[in-house]
């Protein structure tokens, strides 16, 4: 298990899509500092949008896990599954004896150590450029929180934020694992995850109009059952003193998982791929 | 030439994306032509909302479904017809015959070109119909700034509309052709289109036609044009041309 690891591993980072990303993530984190540079002469310093060096990570990471890091997750999969499957190199594998479904968890090991990784690796350059490019404060608001912060407590929260931002990504993980152990190509996995964002993006947003048909517990309930607006809005509600349905949000996360997770494990184990 | 294009749309539509896509764009057609005749009301851009009427619902129908063209259907179409067959070998079998790269060449862009001009067409005639049909019956109507139009005026403006939809669907497929051919594999063309979609307005806000092509179209429309984004457009449009000229008439496919 442990050397068929690896051997996803060493695959997935020796090529260049990897260390395009890796790449990609500083500047990434210094864009969205020097954005945030000037959002922050249109806001008071009183704000948790004001950008300062403790919360930075927070609003860098709001803005790019939306975008940047659901496609790089989506990249990871087309690479790690459709990809592999489509080229041949599965077969390489295949020729040692190992089951599917060993080969299975060991890519879904490697996914999820990447993207750990990566956060990481954002959260690190997000403190740099904040460092260099933003205000230092020594205590400053949170959102949906009554009590500021100091820089220590700030940094807790930010690990607990992109903790959550990780599940999150897990979740989206799940539908893409369905649609990259189906689709043929990988263009088709690609369109499909991408679909899916924009779907799930819109049907809140349609729901909007229909806004006085629900009670405004189903709203919220439907809101936070897509899964960006989850990413967008609902990781700041669950870290707030009071957060709302906590156990809604966490239940659509952990559901998105196991729906499309489960099938797709079991497709991806059932089917002969020498063939 | 003829057979070579009939050859690339056979080749189309052997891939069981093409279908779904198209007539996924069908049903999704369908379905904001529901959504409109439900609430009668839309909007240029955030700011400004207008009440649907029976000359000036077309361009709406655009407005509403330009994410799913731009974000997905257009860059899938360029993205598999430059690299995916490339890479699957279909590629190879047309190659056998003794054509010339660049009549190849040009008969992918006449397809794709039809392809987004019939889709550009399908939708602007469904919306006039549409709205002829369901809307509340005027005579005159306005758009974004303009003066008062009748019927022959509101018709050129939404032939002007989608004209402009056409010219970014084809900026679109541009840059999708140009990463296509740039980058061997399909997950850096398509991640490097939406990338460069999305990553355009943190270089110059001119690059917002990309993103919000409604609004930027009916700015462009408005008597004192409150944007321009033609020149760039268009300029985008000829050099990710040459550029899959050149790569295209030089690269070794049979690699």
């Amino acid at each position: 298990m442990i050397r068929l690891f690896q051997a996803e591993w060493k695959r997935l980072w020796k090529r260049k899509l990897l260390w395009a990303i890796v790449g990609v993530l500083p500047v990434a984190a210094f864009a969205a500092a020097l954005y945030y540079e000037g959002a922050n002469r249109e806001v008071s310093p009183e704000v948790p949008q004001y950008a300062v060096v403790g919360n930075f990570p927070v609003l860098a990471m709001a803005e790019m896990l939306l975008t940047l890091f659901n496609l790089i997750l989506m990249a990871l999969v087309a690479t790690l599954w459709t990809e592999e499957i489509r080229s041949g190199q599965l077969r390489l594998v295949l020729l040692r004896a190992q089951t599917f479904s060993l080969i299975w968890w060991s890519k879904v090991g490697v996914l999820l150590g990447t993207v750990v990784l990566l956060l990481m690796i954002f959260f690190g350059f997000s403190y740099l450029a904040g460092y260099w490019i933003l205000p230092h404060e020594d205590t400053y608001p949170l959102f949906y929180r009554a009590e500021p912060v100091d820089m220590w407590e700030g940094f807790g929260y930010n690990l607990q934020y992109y903790g959550l931002s990780f599940l999150t990504l897990v979740a989206f993980a799940g539908f893409l694992l369905l649609a990259g152990s189906v689709c043929r190509t990988v263009t088709g996995m690609l369109g499909a995850g991408m679909a899916f964002l924009l779907f799930s993006v819109f049907y809140p947003e349609l729901a909007g109009y229909f806004r006085p048909l629900f009670s405004d517990d189903q709203f919220f309930l439907l809101y936070f059952s897509s899964l960006p607006m989850i990413q967008w809005e609902g990781i700041v509600n669950l870290l707030a003193d009071q957060p709302q349905w906590p156990g809604w949000l966490m239940g659509v996360l952990a559901g998105y998982t196991s729906i499309f997770g489960i099938p797709a494990y079991l497709w991806f184990s059932r089917r002969d791929q020498w063939h | 030439m003829i057979r070579i294009i009939q050859s690339e749309w056979q080749r189309m539509w052997a891939r069981k994306k093409t279908k779904v896509l198209l007539f996924g764009y069908l049903g999704l057609l369908l379905l904001v032509c529901w959504f409109l005749s439900v609430f009668r009301i839309s909007f240029y851009d955030p700011a400004h909302d207008v009440p649907l009427n029976s000359l000036n619902t077309a361009p709406f129908l655009y407005r509403e479904l330009s994410f799913f063209l731009v974000f997905i259907l257009v860059p899938l179409l360029a993205v598999d017809s430059f690299n995916g067959e490339a890479r699957s070998g279909a590629l190879r079998m047309a190659l056998i015959r003794p054509l010339s790269r660049w009549k190849v060449l040009m008969a992918k862009w006449a397809l794709q070109g039809m392809v987004m001009t019939g889709l550009m067409t399908v939708t602007m005639w469904t919306g006039i119909l549409f709205g002829m049909w369901m809307m509340p019956e005027v005579d005159t109507t306005t758009f974004y700034k303009t003066e008062v139009l009748g019927p022959l005026g509101a018709m050129g403006y939404i032939l002007r509309y989608y004209s402009l939809g056409l010219l970014i669907l084809m900026t679109v497929s541009g840059v999708a052709q140009w990463f296509s051919l740039w980058m061997p594999n399909a997950v850096f063309s398509y991640g490097g289109v939406i990338a460069f979609l999305i990553g355009g307005i943190y270089i110059s806000p001119r690059m917002e036609f990309l993103l919000g092509g409604s609004d930027s179209i009916f700015k462009q429309l408005a008597p004192s044009p409150e944007t321009d984004f033609i020149g760039l457009a268009l300029g985008f449009v000829i050099i990710s041309l040459t550029f899959s000229f050149l790569v295209w008439t030089r690269r070794d496919f049979k690699s």
